[in-house]
């Protein structure tokens, strides 16, 4: 299998089958981190195809910095942040952008809908914090990625995503100390089966 | 150096977070399949677009006055 810099390098030479391959291998992921940001389909994947687009209309830019991927989801985090501004979303300026999310959190837990707790919780985090987050948990990215994707320090993006771990921490369990479900515990509610610690990196 | 501990409640909220992905809930696999189409089919016509516009070299020669025609000694 080809890496993705050879790839790219054969698509700068105008070779579209190559661009077709980086597109197949990309595809899910552009789509995922979309999908979260704009909780839509349709509007995730037309914030995917617009980036392709753009990457292959730009890719001559590409000076390979950093990888074809985290350049990929630079643009389509981007692309979709431009989206949300422009659905007038919750908006107020790219660092404190928030997710799209129903804030009726109380009733959601009340109907043991623990997972929209949690993804309430996430939306209120600072944006840089959530992005973080996102690119950590979900995509299962490196420091080193998620510093390239969000141009920060490597120290920066760490920092960010345990800030937002130690906020999650409080404000989960500021919320599950003040509601009781049917009188259960609500640990009960958050066991994920065996805990290992995370390695540092 | 944190604790066992602290890392063990990181490693909690991590899983919580993790557990609650909206992506999964709202993932399509079968319109995955389509979605490369889409764009290579967008990227192709960009291409055909690109092909059938004058580049802006072409364009300024074919909009440079002709000489040629100027009267003699003028």
């Amino acid at each position: 299998m080809k890496a993705d810099l050879e790839l790219v390098q054969e698509a700068k030479e105008g070779a579209r089958k190559s661009f077709s391959e980086l597109v197949q291998r990309h595809q899910k992921q552009m789509m995922r981190v979309a999908l979260r940001m704009v909780r839509d389909w349709d509007t995730a994947e037309d914030i995917v195809q617009e980036s392709f687009i753009k990457a292959y209309q730009n890719i001559s830019d590409f000076a390979a910095r950093s990888s074809f991927k985290s350049w990929l989801y630079q643009i389509t985090i981007n692309t979709a942040k431009n989206k949300l501004r422009s659905n007038h979303r919750e908006v107020i300026g790219v660092d404190h952008l928030v997710m799209g999310i129903e804030d009726d959190t109380e009733k959601k837990l009340i109907a043991g809908d623990l997972k929209s707790l949690i993804l309430a919780e996430v939306a209120r985090l600072p944006a840089r914090q959530q992005m973080a987050l996102n690119l950590r948990i979900y995509e299962d990215l490196s420091f080193k990625e998620i510093a390239e994707i969000m141009q920060c320090p490597y120290d920066t993006a760490k920092a960010n995503y345990r800030h937002a771990l130690l906020k999650l921490k409080e404000r989960m369990e500021s919320e599950l100390k003040t509601v009781n479900i049917n009188g259960m515990d609500p640990v009960t509610w958050i066991e994920f089966g065996s805990i290992h610690a995370e390695a540092e990196g | 150096m944190k604790s066992k501990n602290w890392w063990q409640e990181m490693e909690k909220v991590r899983q919580w977070v993790k557990s609650s992905d909206p992506a999964v809930s709202l993932w399509r696999e079968s319109d995955m399949n389509s979605l490369h189409s889409k764009i290579m089919d967008q990227i192709n016509d960009w291409e055909e677009k690109k092909s059938q516009t004058p580049s802006r070299r072409t364009l300024a020669s074919l909009l440079k006055p002709n000489f040629s025609n100027k009267r003699a000694g003028s």
